[in-house]
């Protein structure tokens, strides 16, 4: 073994077994990408993908040059020299290069896609500036699945953000909640590097938002809004954000509906909330907000299953209000009646009873948003902490046999090798939140590191480019939170991992 | 978790007192008979019966929810649950 070798090796002091395979030396693998050139089979000439990105570049060149003189020989001979600077500029550059640029993308998003007609609208891709030959497979499968068609190349597709909102589009569709919301969150939180392109971020996040919205689940709706551009993801996010009941001018959101594409699609929304405003006072919000401590608990526990955003202050704030009916006093009530129903133990009976409140209290709070102020001085509150760090580092736990490197094959497609890491940083993120450092640490030396390495790993050499994207996520992510528990040899070969991983994204 | 808490959520909403409309305070002899009235009408196909209201507004009303929530409340443990939240969720009504 090298001296490099054994630094590795030995620079494990903090009770680190030795790390995954991939790791040799002071660099990280020979790792995703970094095969050598014999072995990745290199030609000599142009690749297949170079002519292809040949052939676009001159069709594009032929396609919009034709077009380009036609525009000005016809447009020329009929203004005969009477138009001055500013229109001359409009139609000899501004309008060719809005047709070259914007007018490919809008063919296929706004026309050809919603008509069916897929095969124009790929098409209309392929002359887009803006679509990446690359992106085009899987923007073919987007167009498929936003159409509730099956995609009969699926299994080809690389994991990107195409194929990644496809997947989330059709889980929300189906009404598989927590899906989607664990793609929007990741997406949202993307590293340098991994492309999101400007037309996904349009035109996939609008068809995920509108799904949404169609079911007037308007929590989703205003977090996937938060993933998109364009002037039709602002006015969703604005209703979406109407629909959750806070401040909304309705004048804005008529501006906006007016200057936002598909308003025919939109209107039915906009006037519906528009209409609902004005009845909705201050007083009547207060009034209609649940009353007593077991509904706003109920209301609690249906947001947090609608996967709205609960913040932990709220769970708090509820777990306080809740101390007045489960004191030594209600108890006493409660063992009272148990006696009258006949049961036997009324004192077991009561505890038992408060106890499943409290589980339910900590499984809101595992679930929360934001951090738990430290130290608290309340029992039941560290009570609840305590529970909701175990039921976070369980779902940890539960997560980890999914992740499997010796179960990674060919079989196994990228999207979906991320989709089951999503389900771990999920769970770690909570317990980051509630669990604290040092049980966090304990769980990546045990069993988190080593597995969730191995995987990623796995899947980098199965798949090569096309789990790139997933991969440099992954290992940028792991990277992180390496850094996070202190363990600074899975930092630096997993930020080699990314590094090399975006290497072969771009 | 998101199961879980869509479990517990469906237990809250689906208490039998609210799946047969009785008070927290009905006797055995009440919610048999309410629930033979209502397992009737659902045969019968009343719309009235169909429906039932809960906290979190109104959802749909099955013979079998209706048999399960008779089956719950002959259980003296399961009814002391059941009545503690039913209790808590009606007051607050």
């Amino acid at each position: 073994m090298s001296t490099a070798a054994m630094s590795i090796v030995n620079g494990t002091p903090k009770g680190f077994r030795t790390p995954p395979a991939v790791v040799r030396g002071e660099r990280s693998s020979p790792a995703p990408h970094a095969k050598r050139p014999g072995a990745m089979g290199v030609r000599r000439g142009p690749s297949r993908v170079g002519w292809l990105a040949a052939t676009r570049l001159l069709v594009w060149t032929v396609v919009w040059g034709t077009v380009l003189r036609n525009i000005g020989t016809s447009v020329g001979a009929w203004a005969a020299g009477s138009f001055g600077a500013v229109t001359t500029i409009l139609v000899g550059v501004v309008i060719p290069a809005w047709v070259f640029v914007v007018f490919p993308g809008w063919l296929a998003f706004r026309i050809a896609g919603p008509c069916g007609l897929r095969r124009l609208a790929v098409g209309a891709c392929w002359m887009s500036p803006l679509v990446r030959l690359r992106d085009l497979p899987s923007i073919a499968a987007w167009f498929e699945i936003a159409a509730d068609r099956p995609c009969p190349r699926w299994d080809e597709l690389p994991a990107d953000a195409w194929t990644a909102l496809a997947a989330a589009l059709q889980a929300d569709r189906r009404r598989s909640l927590a899906r989607p919301a664990r793609v929007a969150d990741a997406l949202a939180h993307l590293p340098p590097g991994a492309r999101f392109p400007w037309l996904a971020r349009v035109h996939a996040v609008e068809a995920l938002v509108l799904s949404a919205a169609a079911r007037r689940d308007w929590a989703a709706a205003a977090r996937y809004a938060r993933l998109g551009s364009g002037r039709l993801n602002r006015l969703l996010g604005l209703l979406a954000q109407a629909g959750g009941d806070s401040a909304m001018s309705r004048r804005g959101v008529w501006t906006r509906w007016l200057l936002a594409p598909m308003r025919r699609v939109t209107w039915p929304l906009v006037r519906a909330l528009s209409r609902s405003r004005p009845a909705e006072t201050d007083a009547d919000a207060t009034e209609s907000a649940p009353r007593g401590v077991h509904a706003r608990h109920l209301a609690m526990l249906g947001a947090a299953a609608r996967h709205e955003d609960v913040p932990t202050d709220a769970v708090l704030a509820l777990a306080a209000a809740w101390r007045g009916e489960i004191d030594d006093a209600a108890l006493a009530r409660l063992q009272a009646r148990a006696l009258e129903l006949g049961l036997r133990e009324g004192a077991a009976r009561a505890r038992a009873l408060r106890d499943e409140l409290v589980d339910e209290l900590a499984l809101l709070l595992a679930q929360a948003d934001g951090e738990v102020a430290r130290p608290q001085a309340d029992a039941l509150i560290e009570t609840l902490a305590a529970r909701a760090r175990d039921q976070q580092l369980a779902l940890i736990q539960q997560a980890l046999p999914a992740l499997d490197a010796d179960a990674v094959g060919p079989s196994l497609h990228p999207l979906e090798a991320w989709e089951r890491w999503l389900a771990l940083r999920a769970a770690w993120e909570r317990a980051e939140q509630t669990g604290g450092r040092a049980p966090l640490a304990a769980l990546w030396r045990g069993s988190v590191r080593d597995r969730l390495w191995g995987y990623c790993c796995a899947l980098s050499h199965q798949h090569g480019a096309r789990a790139a994207w997933a991969s440099l996520i992954m290992f940028d992510w792991l990277a992180d939170r390496a850094e996070y528990v202190g363990d600074l040899v899975a930092v630096l070969a997993n930020r080699e991992n990314a590094r090399i991983a975006l290497a072969g994204a771009r | 978790m998101t199961e879980s808490l869509e479990s517990r959520l469906r237990e809250r909403v689906e208490n039998p007192f609210f799946v047969l409309g009785v008070p927290p305070a009905a006797t055995a002899a009440e919610i048999e008979r309410q629930g033979q009235r209502l397992l009737s009408e659902l045969a019968a196909g009343l719309e009235g019966a169909r429906r039932y209201t809960t906290p979190l507004g109104a959802r749909d009303r099955t013979p079998e929810l209706v048999r399960s929530a008779i089956a719950e409340l002959r259980d003296p443990a399961r009814r002391f649950v059941h009545e503690w939240w039913a209790r808590g969720l009606t007051a607050a009504r």
